[in-house]
């Protein structure tokens, strides 16, 4: 007879086998481990069916409790992978929602600007975190329009409260004011929100607080450059300015002089009324003189405020006058091209006329360009390497491709006053000539072979090349 | 003869008239061009010159009046002259740089003084082409031999190196002496050497 084993115990462990196996598993490694049970009951605990037919049932009852444990636990197994699957979706949805958040923050962070919410009903404020950073504050969960103008600069104050009861009414604001922060620094800010109701039905702002301190002081540097170069180009160009009328009103004095001379010489030796008028004659020429004195010492002065004479790298010149001229290149649609050869010898002279000198032309240049459509318009400034009387000079030219002149208008240019702008002084040229020639050196203009006009000013080389 | 260039009407109209005035014929142009292309007769003269004018200057006028040869004097006369404008326009052989407005006298002196150096000028000018074209008159053979002559050799010597007779020689030297209107050989040798300081 077979030997079994007691089979209570056994049979608890074969059952929990199987539902452990089904919680963990699920569904499918459940029921295999339902069948794996079901076969090593029947052969360890059950007489074999053929010897005892109570077998049978037994081996059903086990089948049908551990099926009922299988499904029970494989339930349980679905439902804990569908919470977790809920958990992931979850987590991932806060992190895209953290780093859409962090982008927020950076773009704030990096712009200088930051959000707000106002509730005009409570004065509660909610600040992004670079509205606390702008205000200097600490971020803190409670705050009011106190905060806000506990910063305000003590002179802006009317201003911002002005503001603030317009906006009471209903009223959007964009407005610019100072703040004065704990430790005395001053910011300045551009501020602007816009009115809507909430869900309550309350007045509320929404809007954005901008830092624009540094954009300031940028502009604030710009335009003290800018004053500061107008500056110098008016002082230099009185003075150039004197040193052109001088030189049109001594064409009459001389003049003057000559015919009364002319008229001395030509007078009999006569009676009283002759010599009255030969002391009339001497006395014209004497006046026309002393004119011709004060004139010549005019234009000393002159001369003598700015006319510096330092080494010059006209490369460093054609840099500088571009930079300067970039916006108004710029907003005439003109594409201005330099070419600079390494190793080109300085000059002697003064920095700033020679800038003005090129800027004149450069400026000339663009006026020329006005009507030439916008693809067309070209100014190329060359510095060469040339010679001036076989000495070493160098040469700079300033290529348009312009109006070019009119017929027998490149006679005339260079006069003081000739112009042919509605707006123009006609000063330009006349005055760049006078700069050029008190440097040794030529200013000469030529028409293209192309479309255009080429001005060029020559100047001695001093000293050696330097690369 | 004197040139006023300049550019300004009353100016040269009154530098005109003074000069007039003052005893010297004068011809005035309104620009350099004006005066290039004017034909002029070669009598001793000096030229009155603006240094700026529209289009070619004075100073261009100038170069360009010295790589032509011509040897004219310049004063030159500026509403805006510097320092080294004038250093360098007396450099290249200006006789005076005046600032307008200029004294009279100054000018005057000047235009004296420009003229005078054109004279002794011109007078080797004159010398110059006579000499040349009285050696233009003078056949091919006569010039080998006065080249001879002039350079020290010997009747003897020249027949020589001719391969013809010394009465040859002499036929030819004394034809030259009367062509070339020479008193002496040395004033012969003289007039070798202006001929051919201008040709060598
Ligand atoms: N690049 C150029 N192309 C054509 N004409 C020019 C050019 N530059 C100057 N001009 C002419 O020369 C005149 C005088 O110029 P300028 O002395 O600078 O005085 P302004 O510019 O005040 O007219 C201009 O009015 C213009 O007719
Ligand atoms: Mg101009």
């Amino acid at each position: 007879m077979h030997e079994y084993w007691p089979s209570t115990p056994y049979v608890s462990l074969l059952l929990c086998a199987t539902l452990f196996t089904a919680w963990f598993g699920g569904q499918g490694p459940g029921l295999l481990a339902l069948g794996l049970s079901v076969t090593a009951f029947y052969f360890l605990f059950l007489p074999p069916l053929s010897a005892d037919a109570s077998s049978l049932p037994r081996l059903l009852c086990f089948g049908l409790a551990g099926l009922l444990v299988t499904m029970l636990a494989s339930t349980q197994w679905r439902t804990t992978q569908s919470l977790r699957r809920a958990k992931d979706e979850l987590s991932a949805k806060v992190d895209a929602l953290r780093r859409s958040e962090n982008y927020l923050a950076a773009a704030q962070r990096l712009s200088h600007t930051g959000c707000f919410d106002w509730r005009v009903a409570t004065d509660e404020v909610f600040w992004s975190e670079e509205t606390f950073h702008i205000f200097e504050y600490e971020p803190m969960a409670k705050l009011n329009l106190e905060h806000y103008l506990r910063r305000i600069h003590p002179e802006d104050l009317a201003l911002v409260r002005q503001m603030i009861e317009n906006a009471r009414k209903g009223n959007d604001f964009d407005f610019d004011h100072r703040l004065l922060l704990p430790d005395d620094q001053v910011k300045h800010v551009h501020i602007m929100g816009h009115a809507e109701m909430n869900e309550a039905g309350e007045l509320e702002f929404v809007g954005a607080v901008m830092d624009v301190t540094e954009q300031n002081r940028t502009q604030d540097a710009l335009h003290q450059a800018q004053a500061n170069y107008a500056h110098i180009t008016r002082l230099t160009t009185m003075g150039e300015f004197a040193v052109s009328i001088a030189h049109e009103v001594n064409q009459p004095l001389t003049a003057v002089v000559n015919n009364a001379n002319a008229c001395l010489t030509l007078l009999p030796a006569g009676g009283p009324a002759v010599t009255e008028v030969r002391d009339a004659l001497a006395e014209i020429i004497d006046d026309a003189e002393r004119a011709g004195t004060v004139i010549a010492r005019v234009r000393q002065l002159a001369r003598k405020a700015p006319a510096e004479r330092k080494l010059v790298d006209l490369r460093e010149v054609i840099v500088e006058v571009v930079a300067l001229a970039r916006y108004e290149s710029a907003t005439r649609q003109v594409t201005i091209q330099t070419g600079m050869p390494a190793g080109l010898p300085p000059v002697l002279g003064d920095r700033v006329q020679l800038e003005q000198v090129l800027l004149n032309l450069v400026v000339n240049g663009l006026d020329a360009m006005a009507e030439v459509p916008a693809a067309r318009r070209f100014l190329l400034i060359r510095a060469r390497y040339d010679t001036q009387e076989d000495r070493p000079a160098v040469t700079i030219d300033v290529q348009d491709t312009g109006a070019g002149f009119a017929p027998g208008q490149l006679e005339r240019i260079f006069e003081a006053f000739y112009t042919t702008k509605p707006q123009g002084l006609g000063m330009g040229l006349a005055i760049s000539r006078s700069i050029i020639e008190a440097h040794g050196g030529r200013l000469w203009a030529e028409t293209n072979a192309g479309p255009g006009a080429t001005f060029s000013f020559c100047l001695p080389a001093a000293g050696e090349a330097r690369s | 003869m004197v040139y006023v260039v300049d550019d300004d009407l009353s100016v040269r109209r009154s530098t005109g008239r003074l000069l007039r005035c003052a005893g010297f014929k004068v011809q005035t142009f309104a620009s350099a061009r004006e005066f290039l292309e004017h034909p002029r007769r070669d009598v001793p003269a000096c030229l009155v010159l603006d240094v700026r004018m529209p289009g070619m200057g004075g100073l261009e006028l100038q170069r360009e009046l010295n790589r032509l040869g011509n040897t004219v004097p310049v004063i030159f006369i500026t509403a805006h002259g510097d320092i080294p404008m004038s250093v360098r326009a007396m450099k290249a052989g200006a006789v005076e740089f005046l600032t307008k407005p200029f004294q009279t006298a100054h000018l005057l002196d000047a235009i004296r003084m420009a003229l005078a150096r054109d004279a002794v000028a011109h007078e080797e000018r004159m010398e110059f082409r006579e000499v040349r074209a009285r050696y233009k008159q003078l056949t091919p053979r006569e010039r080998e031999v006065m080249a001879l002559i002039t350079a020290g050799r010997l009747n003897k010597q020249v027949a020589g190196e001719l391969a013809t007779a010394e009465r040859t020689v002499k036929f030819h030297r004394a034809n030259i002496m009367q062509k070339m209107r020479a008193k002496s050989l040395a004033e012969l040798v003289r007039m070798a050497e202006k001929i051919t300081g201008e040709t060598g």
